[in-house]
């Protein structure tokens, strides 16, 4: 019962990330797997500090929405 | 810097992907701050739940202490077998067993003895299978554990993978969806531009015996196979495969049945399909 109501969860997270758009996703993973910090991760990718500041927010701000209701049942 | 500064940087906070000296200030913000401490608490919720699209879903390993415990346990009931052998074999004579005199007819204390001596014998046997018991056990449990550790080792690398993937020039990301034959079934598959390529699946029934699922790459209505996989008892499966060139630049990825070792053509239902 708990592999399974964890895999529903992780389902629900990967529809959302699967929903947000690649660059988005991929700076989230960098930062929540890798544990890097901003400025890595703009090394990382040779992108622009400023773009990937942006792109994390949005990227929460959109992960947020789409989790929606589930963030609570996920805890 | 100002309130609304401060607010911008809570995502990346709830991170944990600030720089030190900006996390020193926003520390600092946040102390006087009720309305941001309340957005971060909410942050750090849509952040956590990130730990669910990792592709571990089981008990890592085993804390030290058990790890510890386990081990010590394994090695007091050798130490304590190997003992009681040397008991048995003579080389160690146990305190409270008397020697019996070569006698026609035994005394009295000579019957006490041999009492003793069997109920003696009786707990060496009675502690031996105890012994040999808990020793099983203890190594039944270390197997499970090595398992568990291989799993996550397992585990890991393809978590490595996955972030490599991800973050290579050019990776990309494709959403497989349920068919009508199984609503339910979800996969998400990331490749980099050579082709190297993880699939996460989640949501499939377990196989049929003899059968497993089959990863195929349709480029120009022509499918090419991928590598075939089994999902675990919660119906997820996780696997490493390279892209075709062919299917590099645009294709449609499905996961069918087949039989376990694999088809060169799809034969099967389809149970997940991206879109073109």
């Amino acid at each position: 019962v708990k592999d399974t109501l964890h895999s529903e969860q992780r389902e629900i997270v990967q529809r959302a990330l699967a929903k947000l758009p690649e660059e988005q996703t991929r700076i989230l993973i960098l930062a929540y797997f890798e544990g890097l910090t901003q400025s890595e991760i703009a090394t990382k990718l040779a992108t622009p500090l400023g773009t990937v500041k942006t792109r994390m927010r949005s990227g929460m701000i959109k992960l947020r929405e789409l989790l929606g209701k589930e963030i609570k049942s996920l805890h | 810097m100002a309130h609304e500064d401060y607010k911008d940087m809570l995502t990346a906070q709830a991170l944990d992907a600030l720089e030190a000296p900006a996390v020193r200030d926003l520390e600092a913000h946040l102390q006087g701050c009720a309305e941001c401490r309340l957005q971060l608490s909410e942050w750090e919720d849509t952040a956590a739940a990130l730990a669910f699209a990792s592709l571990e879903a089981k008990l890592l390993e085993p804390s030290r202490q058990l790890r510890g415990r386990i081990l010590d346990a394994v090695r007091a009931d050798v130490k304590a077998l190997e003992t009681t052998k040397q008991a048995e074999d003579g080389h160690l004579q146990p305190v409270n067993v008397l020697p019996l005199k070569p006698s026609r007819t035994w005394s009295s204390a000579q019957t006490w003895g041999a009492i003793a001596a069997g109920v003696v014998l009786v707990g060496l046997v009675t502690t031996l299978f105890v012994l040999w018991k808990q020793n099983r056990e203890a190594r039944q449990e270390l197997a499970r554990l090595t398992e568990q550790v291989r799993d996550a080792q397992q585990q890991m690398i393809q978590q490595r993978d996955l972030i490599e993937i991800v973050a290579a020039p050019g990776a990309r990301m494709r959403e497989l969806a349920g068919t009508k034959v199984m609503p339910g079934a979800h996969a998400m598959i990331a490749y980099d531009k050579t082709g190297r390529a993880i699939l996460m699946a989640t949501g499939l029934p377990p196989t049929p015996a003899g059968m497993a699922y089959q990863l195929w790459f349709i480029a120009g209505g022509k499918p090419m196979p991928g590598r075939v996989f089994t999902t675990d008892a919660s119906g997820a499966g996780t696997f490493n495969d390279q892209v075709p060139a062919e299917a590099l630049s645009a294709a449609v990825f499905a996961i069918t049945l087949e039989p376990k070792d694999g088809m060169p053509a799809p034969t099967g239902a389809i149970y997940a399909i991206s879109g073109t």
